[in-house]
């Protein structure tokens, strides 16, 4: 029965909201409402109620954890980069300590060892630069979406993911989107684009045999539309290399 | 538990749509745990301040509860948690940029060009909708503390009105009823357009 003062009518439309009245009660909320036009005006009035209540504690909820987890060692701007300096403000760096060279006296070397050194150090640098430099996705194709196709988001929305996951750094998370994207029906670009980033996050993660096949695939492709760059080429060569060399680095 | 195990998508999914408070709390955690670091790097490499990144993680992680609680991210839909998290992002974050016409134009293009992909999964959470709830969340901030603790916490918490008269020391269960009465009807006024 309809409760007869304002507060308890309040709780009452709350309690049928909340879903807590039995089968009768609830049948007999939902008679009253029918033909109690005012009744279905506070019912709808207060699921706006509700839902700003309840979009302000998921707020409060996800802020709170927000602050705790931003708090963390790992999240400090540690990673920042020196972007962040507003522009006409200048960075005023502390100046770094630079540890003086132990002074030792050497025979003067002879012209050929000199360059023979010189040569041999821009060597190990070149092999050190394929070794470990990154190879990284390049900021591309946002504008090469021209075109009536319509590829479906899944394939676009796993492509860009990947993409980042591989620009972070974590190879692990980028295969499985990537793997999703070779396989849609999508322009031979991003399709390309993709092959390449899998072969690098193979190559990344370890799985040096999925990184050559798929490598090999591309360096087979007589159309190969995505532009690979001949440094990333040699780098790709070369890691696959030392990969195959010694399976464990 | 295996940290794993309780922060996959379907576990993350699950925890969203349930009831239980601490099931939503242990799915937000996941969420920051697994993948903010992505968004956060996105920011970064995107012209983004810390302050850019800590807004965007916050209304990415909102939006995507969101989307999950009204049917619109279905993990069987073949779109991983961190990739969807990732449009959501980079949508936020071009519509930012936009506004403050800082936006490179082949970025425009693209948006121009591709109105289907990510960004039709963003349009879904309507633009007039969301100002609306901004609009009353302004609004909902201008009740007395009291009036905020008394709804909030009911509601957050689940309490009976038993329990609320005893966490808020009111004299008994029919003088909490009261008080929340007043303040329902002092927020129904603040929301009147």
């Amino acid at each position: 029965m309809k409760p007869i003062t304002p507060p308890e009518e309040s709780e009452w439309i709350e309690a049928y909201l909340n879903n807590q009245l039995n089968p009768s009660e609830r049948a007999e909320f939902e008679a009253q409402m029918e033909c109690d036009a005012a009744l279905q005006e506070e019912v709808e009035s207060r699921r706006l109620l509700h839902d700003v209540i309840d979009e302000f504690n998921l707020r409060a909820e996800i802020a709170s954890i927000h602050a705790e987890k931003m708090a963390q060692p790992e999240w400090v701007e540690a990673d920042w980069p020196e972007e962040e300096v507003e522009p006409g403000e200048s960075r005023v760096s502390e100046p770094r300590v630079i540890p003086l060279p132990v002074y030792r006296p050497q025979a003067k070397p002879v012209w050929w060892r000199r360059a023979a050194a010189i040569a041999a150090a821009a060597g190990g640098l070149w092999m050190g630069y394929l070794s470990f430099a990154p190879i990284s996705p390049h900021e591309t194709a946002t504008h090469i979406t021209r075109g009536g196709q319509q590829p479906s988001s899944f394939c676009y929305t796993n492509y860009y993911a990947g993409k980042a996951y591989l620009n972070s750094r974590q190879p692990d998370k980028a295969i499985p989107c990537l793997e999703q994207v070779v396989n849609c029906e999508i322009r031979p670009y991003f399709k390309d684009a993709s092959k390449w980033f899998l072969a690098v996050a193979y190559l990344q993660s370890g799985q040096t045999e999925r990184a050559e096949r798929i490598y090999g695939e591309i360096k087979q492709s007589a159309e190969f539309e995505y532009p690979i760059g001949t440094l990333d080429r040699w780098k790709m060569d070369w890691q696959l290399r030392v990969a195959r060399m010694w399976p464990s680095s | 538990m295996n940290q794993l195990g309780q922060c996959s998508d379907d576990a993350i999914v699950q925890g969203i749509l349930s009831d239980d408070r601490r099931a939503l709390n242990t799915a937000i955690r996941c969420l920051y745990d697994r993948h903010t670091a992505l968004l956060k790097d996105y920011v970064r490499r995107n012209s983004g301040t810390p302050q850019d990144a800590d807004d965007l993680i916050q209304t990415v992680v909102l939006n995507f509860i969101k989307a999950v609680r009204s049917g619109q991210y279905r993990p069987q839909q073949g779109v991983g948690v961190g990739a969807f998290l990732y449009t959501l992002c980079k949508n936020h974050w071009l519509n930012t940029l936009s506004q403050r016409e800082r936006i490179l134009l082949r970025e425009t293009e693209y948006y121009e060009t591709a109105p289907h992909s990510g960004a039709s999964m963003d349009a879904q959470l309507h633009l007039e909708e969301q100002e609306e709830m901004e609009h009353n969340l302004r609004q909902f901030d201008k009740l007395g503390e009291r009036c905020k603790q008394l709804l909030t916490a009911q509601r957050r918490d689940g309490l009976s009105m038993k329990e609320i008269a005893d966490l808020m020391g009111f004299e008994n269960e029919r003088v909490a009823i009261n008080e929340k009465y007043k303040c329902l009807q002092k927020l129904k006024n603040l929301l009147k357009p």
